[in-house]
């Protein structure tokens, strides 16, 4: 029961930090009612939460990396789905934003993991 | 000071956490639809050309009316056209005569946009029109070729985008 709860949380993270780090892709960010940084706002704000319901430095680091997991994955498909003709012919303007949005989505899950364990108290 | 102490840490996670996920889904999903609609524009915008007026007027002049069609695919984006250039040529591209513009023009574009142009050949474009129009037995084929410069108004920017208009059109006998 506590893996299903921790397996809901990182999913329902992980979709929200890649939706949110997909808001600043290159290949989005003109069309978005939102600007880049908050875009970075709301991936830190997904650490925030997370924080606040993990325990201990050894979970909050799998967490985060469970959480860069979806995260990359659904970035990869909020990009790729819409430009499939350009992913076939010039794959590498996708990979350079995915690689970009998981490296930010698993530092600033980790920030906002650190600043939520400090408003948690512990 | 433990964390057990504090009981609103556990309902501010989750509710956090799910106004989050909803936030960024809403933000996402409609980020998609501009960008589909976007490119659905870029793809599917249409121009086409029809002459409305031919007048020869004694000043060794010509007047040429034509009516541009814009048809957009979507309307998620705004869009307004800037400024129509264009040149005329005989249909087989052998006699060229002239260049002309819209001037800056803002009109905004809806699914079905017709634009107004309008040319005044004089001179040796004049002189030229008048040979073909000699050589010709019956109507006189012309050729529009131009480039529409299109404003798209995207949330973050404008994007300005080029787009070739041609159009081949007869030119009635004087008289008919």
């Amino acid at each position: 029961m506590k893996l299903l709860r921790w397996l809901i949380l990182a999913l329902a993270a992980g979709i929200a930090a890649g939706a949110s780090s997909a808001l600043q892709t290159q290949e989005l960010l003109d069309f978005s009612f939102v600007p880049g940084n908050i875009a970075y706002v709301l991936v830190a704000l997904v650490g925030v939460s997370v924080g606040l319901l993990v325990r201990g430095v050894q979970e909050g680091l799998l967490m985060a990396l469970a959480i860069t997991l979806v995260g990359t994955v659904t970035l990869f498909l909020a990009i790729y789905l819409p430009n499939v003709e350009i992913a076939a012919t010039a794959p590498e303007f996708i990979l350079r934003s995915v690689w970009w949005g998981a490296l930010s989505i698993f530092f600033l899950t980790i920030i906002g993991m650190v600043v939520g364990r400090i408003l948690s108290g512990e | 000071m433990r964390s057990e102490e504090r009981p609103w840490r556990y309902p501010l996670g989750v509710g956090l956490l799910i106004v989050l996920l909803i936030v960024a889904l809403v933000l996402l999903v409609l980020t998609e639809q501009n960008y589909t609609a976007f490119r659905e524009a870029l793809q599917g915008i249409q121009f086409t050309v029809s002459l409305t007026h031919f007048e020869q007027l004694a000043s060794q002049e010509a007047r040429l009316q034509w009516t541009v069609t814009v048809t957009m695919p979507a309307q998620k984006i705004p869009a307004s056209l800037e400024l129509l250039d264009w040149h005329l040529y005989s249909a087989d591209r052998s006699t060229y005569l002239g260049y002309y513009t819209s001037g800056d023009v803002q009109i905004a574009l809806g699914p079905n946009t017709e634009i107004p142009l309008e040319a005044a050949i004089r001179g040796p474009n004049f002189e030229k029109l008048q040979r073909l129009q000699e050589e010709s037995p019956q109507e006189t084929a012309l050729l529009f070729q131009g480039v529409a410069l299109v404003m798209f108004q995207l949330p973050q920017r404008e994007e300005r985008k080029k787009f070739p208009v041609a159009s081949v059109f007869m030119l009635p006998k004087e008289g008919e």
